[in-house]
């Protein structure tokens, strides 16, 4: 009855997919739904922990911010009994949600080591939609320039309740514009950042350090870099190790860019006060008749 | 400012990472359904809004039904469309985006029909802030004939009046019998020349089941009652009478699978509509005759249907009653042979408090595992359950709770109501001590695992119920009840909740209000309500403003006990349960008269003799009314609700006048067709 005693059953699969422009407010928590559901719907004999409330054996490489697109993002999950890799990739396919590409299915030969673990670093597309001349490429080129001119940035984040500083520039390895899509309406700017524990730079803090937070954008990771693979390593063997004790700022002052946000929409006088979220979703569904 | 789907989006992509779940506001879920816009077959453009935000409306089943309803259609579409959160309503209103369609995004003043749903008061306010971001004139005196039609269903509508000033027309009864005779009428009267709004509500005042609130006028007498409501056009009835469908279609299969949590994350089933048990502070009990079942069969499929184009993990079967859909065994046993080795986790809520209760649950846990058990006694005192109709006796509570214990559940959850007609403070007292007693039980049978956890909220007499004349109780009687019960409801293992007195006010006044709530609503919505369903935004002082700047009352509304001979503000609406079964109801309520499940014995409440051609019409066991015609088999029909028997402590003078008739309160399994032995 323990499936612990069975392993020889179990088939760890890889996939590499895209997920896309309709599905990137999603938050992590929903696409672990999401992929639950997938597989569901697929009928494929996805694994669950033993527990009372049972959880699916999935593991991510990296969750995505909310408002973020990845080209080629990490999924690893356990299936027993295992399923033929043609019809996998094939019932897998055809249930796909909206929004979601898959890219690669390959089955590891053993259980694999803990993506989130692994991980070094990360390319990301910055993209500001504008129309031609909406925008003086001159200027996104220098802020970008004065950017990368600072030593320190220092940027405030909330964790637990309790906001604390870090210095956001050390993590910024590579930023540059790359030019103008006049089909897509798009200025393009490259990012590469580190990416470890207590030490990733972040997509959506760089673009608000850089004052293009109020410009209509997209952000897409292309990229993960994991410290299993020779290829990765080798490209970052070129950047220097960031460790949590080197951007650690003072005791935090300040707001973090959430609450910044919560503060404009609040601030609007056609607006009640009170913070968000003070009845939960379940008391709600108390009320609901259907 | 015209806005193109593109322009949204783009101005999407400048905002909504600012917003809190930002999801609610893209669409494009699995099973969402986009329609080419400019499709020329597409002739009419239907936007189905629900004034709540996404998570409260994504997992409404009404609106899929009619989504899907309306999709099929290939001359058709239909969009959604929620209410912002806050902070997304300030950067729409900063940034002057309109609202959208989800599926599209073109602005919604380009639809051609808006229908809201309605399903309760709470959500009021926010259709006004929906039309607002719309840019469409709020009353609907006020739209020119190039503005979309704006119409409103759901229960809410049973009492249209303190809404009708913002509607073109109001639907009683079954969206899914009437929409289609709605866009049929909007399709032709486009096609007219010198079409005005004016022109529009006269036929649909001609669809059955319509109602136009501006073609009657209401005048009022000196004591500020109703005198008289009167139809001003030939093509208005004195009288609106809801649809209902004959046979309920097969169910949905195709589902929203939203992305972010909702607040019903799952597949739901109705298996039957309507219940037979005649609580009478039901609202939902009276206006959802004829009880109508789906036939098992149909239900299975659905599942099966479900799990394969949706794969949700979990799957509700709804009604009203759960207990009393004839096949509910079959249904839970050959469920978890096919789909409980998965992980399937199978809700069916409204159980009766019976062990047979007990016993489906159990079949249930073979997939996921619940904690908690819920019922609903609503009172804590056989002579008080009495007065509203849902005869339990106290020994069976105890003994279902001895049963739920035992077979491993830590929690019972049980929800009462306080307010109810002849209520003392013994019965409130009742509840504290009924709490202990359950709790008791459980630690003898599992120790200090075992918990309760009571839910209390107050009555808020609903129209179309035999409640309907009684008032909500004082605010100081309600506060001194909840005191009582607060001070005993402490200590490990009982966890109490209640409603806010404020919020059931609001609730009650806009429930039972009359046309001239409508400026109350507006004004206060002016003053900042909304959301009144979400805690922090729920603003009293609003309303309390609001109330004085129109110079009505509250407590008028909310808290005046109304003679029977009074016009109530919803008598020219037809639930097809007739007035005087109400009355007889009433009157039996304050005699401790009980009255029986109507599947057992039918009391003529209406429903037969305004529904008669549909219920010929229906096979016989589709509806749980009588089979009519010379044929079939008869059933014992009274002309008025004959009670079981007369509660001793309200009618000494009445008891055992009946008991020749049936058995004094029933004890053990109340649904008689089905023996507990069955499930094995």
């Amino acid at each position: 009855m323990n499936e612990e005693q069975a392993p020889a059953q179990r088939q760890y699969i890889r996939i590499v997919y895209g997920k896309g422009e309709a599905i990137k407010f999603i938050s992590h928590h929903d696409e672990f739904r999401l992929w639950e559901r997938t597989l569901r719907r697929a009928d494929l004999p996805l694994l669950y922990k033993q527990g009372f409330n049972p959880q699916p054996h999935m593991q991510f490489a990296s969750p995505l911010g909310v408002g973020i697109t990845g080209a080629r993002e990490l999924l690893d999950f356990t299936l027993s009994p295992a399923v033929p890799l043609p019809a996998l990739r094939q019932r897998l396919q055809a249930k796909l949600a909206p929004g979601v590409t898959l890219v690669e299915v390959e089955e590891l030969a053993e259980k694999p080591a803990s993506l989130q673990g692994l991980l070094i670093g990360a390319d990301y597309s910055i993209v500001i939609y504008a129309a031609p001349g909406e925008i003086d490429p001159a200027l996104l080129v220098q802020r970008i320039d004065e950017f990368l001119a600072e030593e320190t940035i220092w940027r405030q984040r909330e964790r637990k309740g309790a906001i604390y500083s870090y210095n956001l520039r050390p993590l910024i390895f590579d930023l540059r514009y790359t030019g103008y899509d006049a089909a897509g309406e798009e200025h393009r700017i490259f990012l590469r950042v580190q990416q470890r524990a207590g030490a990733t730079g972040r997509p959506d803090e760089v673009v608000d350090a850089l004052g293009f937070d109020d410009f209509a954008r997209t952000l897409r990771r292309d990229r993960i870099y994991l410290a299993d693979s020779a290829e990765d390593t080798a490209i970052f063997a070129a950047y220097p190790l960031i460790t949590q004790q080197q951007i650690a700022g003072r005791a935090g002052t300040g707001r973090s860019l959430r609450q910044h946000y919560q503060d404009a929409a609040r601030k609007s006088p056609a607006l009640a006060p009170g913070g968000v979220g003070s009845r939960s979703i379940n008391e709600r569904a108390g009320d609901e008749f259907v | 400012m015209a806005y193109t789907p593109k322009q949204i989006t783009r101005a999407l992509d400048r905002v909504l990472h600012k917003v809190e779940q930002p999801a609610r506001y893209t669409g494009g879920e699995l099973n969402s359904i986009s329609k080419a816009w400019d499709d020329p077959a597409i002739r009419t453009k239907v936007a189905l809004a629900f004034p709540d935000i996404y998570e409260l409306g994504g997992s409404n089943l009404g609106l899929q039904v009619l989504y899907d309803l309306i999709n099929r259609r290939p001359d058709l579409l239909a969009e959604r469309v929620f209410c912002p959160w806050p902070d997304f309503e300030y950067y729409l209103r900063r940034d002057q985006i309109p609202l959208y369609g989800l599926e599209t995004r073109h602005p919604l003043a380009e639809f051609d029909i808006i229908g809201f749903s309605l399903p309760y008061e709470q959500l009021y306010t926010n259709v006004l802030t929906m039309l607002d971001l719309t840019g469409l004139p709020l009353h609907a005196a006020d739209r020119s004939s190039e503005h979309p039609l704006v119409i409103a269903g759901g229960s809410g509508c049973y009492n249209p009046e303190p809404m009708s000033t913002f509607f073109d027309a109001m639907v009683i009864g079954e969206g899914e019998e009437v929409i289609f005779a709605l866009i049929d009428v909007f399709q032709q009267w486009r096609q007219t020349a010198g079409r005005t709004r004016r022109t529009l509500w006269e036929q649909l005042a001609r669809v059955p089941g319509v109602y136009v609130p501006t073609l009657y006028t209401v005048t009022y007498a000196a004591s500020g009652e109703i005198a008289a409501v009167t139809p001003d056009h030939p093509a208005a009835p004195p009288e609106v009478l809801k649809r209902v469908m004959t046979v309920l279609p097969p169910p949905v299969t195709r589902f929203i699978v939203p992305f972010i949590n909702v607040v019903h994350n799952r597949a739901a089933i109705e298996i039957m509509r309507g219940c037979t048990r005649g609580c009478r502070f039901c609202q939902a009990g009276m206006i959802f005759r004829p009880v109508r079942e789906r036939p098992v069969d149909e239900v299975l499929q659905a599942v099966d249907e479900m799990i394969e184009q949706c794969g949700f993990e979990e799957v509700s079967f709804l009604s009203l009653s759960s207990s009393d859909y004839t096949y509910v065994a079959e249904l839970v046993r050959r469920t978890m042979e096919k789909h409980g080795a998965k992980r399937l986790s199978v809700g069916l809520p409204s159980l009766r408090i019976e062990s047979f209760s007990v016993d489906l649950m159990d079949l249930l846990e073979k997939g996921r595992r619940r904690s908690g058990f819920t019922f609903a006694p609503e009172a804590a005192t056989d002579r008080l359950r009495d007065v509203i109709n849902k005869p339990i006796a106290g020994s069976d509570l105890l003994a279902t709770a001895e049963e739920v214990y035992k077979r491993g559940w830590t929690t019972i959850k049980m929800y009462f109501m306080i307010g109810h007609p002849t209520q003392t403070l013994e019965d409130v007292q009742a509840i504290a001590d009924l709490a202990k007693e359950v709790l008791a039980v459980g630690r003898r049978v599992l120790g200090k695992k075992a918990n309760v956890r009571i839910g209390v909220s107050t009555l808020v007499p609903k129209p179309h119920t035999p409640f309907q004349w009684v008032p909500m109780a004082e605010e100081s009687v309600i506060l001194a009840q909840i005191e009582l019960l607060q001070r005993q409801l402490r200590g490990p293992g009982i966890h109490f909740s209640w409603n806010d007195p404020k919020e059931t006010l609001v609730e009650a006044f806009l429930t039972r209000g009359d046309r001239r709530i409508g400026a109350v609503i507006e004004r206060a919505w002016q003053l900042g309500a909304k959301l009144e369903g979400w805690g922090e935004y729920f603003n009293f002082s609003a309303w309390e403003q609001a109330f004085a700047d129109v110079g009505l009352d509250m407590d008028w509304y909310a808290r005046r006990a109304r003679p029977l001979e009074e016009t109530l503000p919803w008598e020219h609406i037809s639930a097809g349960v007739k007035k005087q079964f109400l009355a007889q109801e009433y009157i039996h309520t304050y005699q401790g008269g009980v009255v029986d499940d109507c599947r057992e014995h039918c009391f003529s409440c209406g429903i037969l003799g305004y529904f008669k051609e549909q219920r010929r019409a229906a096979p016989d066991e589709a509806w749980e009314c009588p089979p009519l015609g010379r044929d079939k088999q008869r059933q014992p029909v009274d002309v008025t609700p004959v009670p079981l028997y007369f509660n001793d402590e309200m009618s000494p003078d009445r008891t055992g006048q009946l008991d020749h008739r049936v058995p004094q309160r029933r004890s053990g399994t109340v649904s008689k067709r089905l023996a507990p032995i069955e499930l094995v």
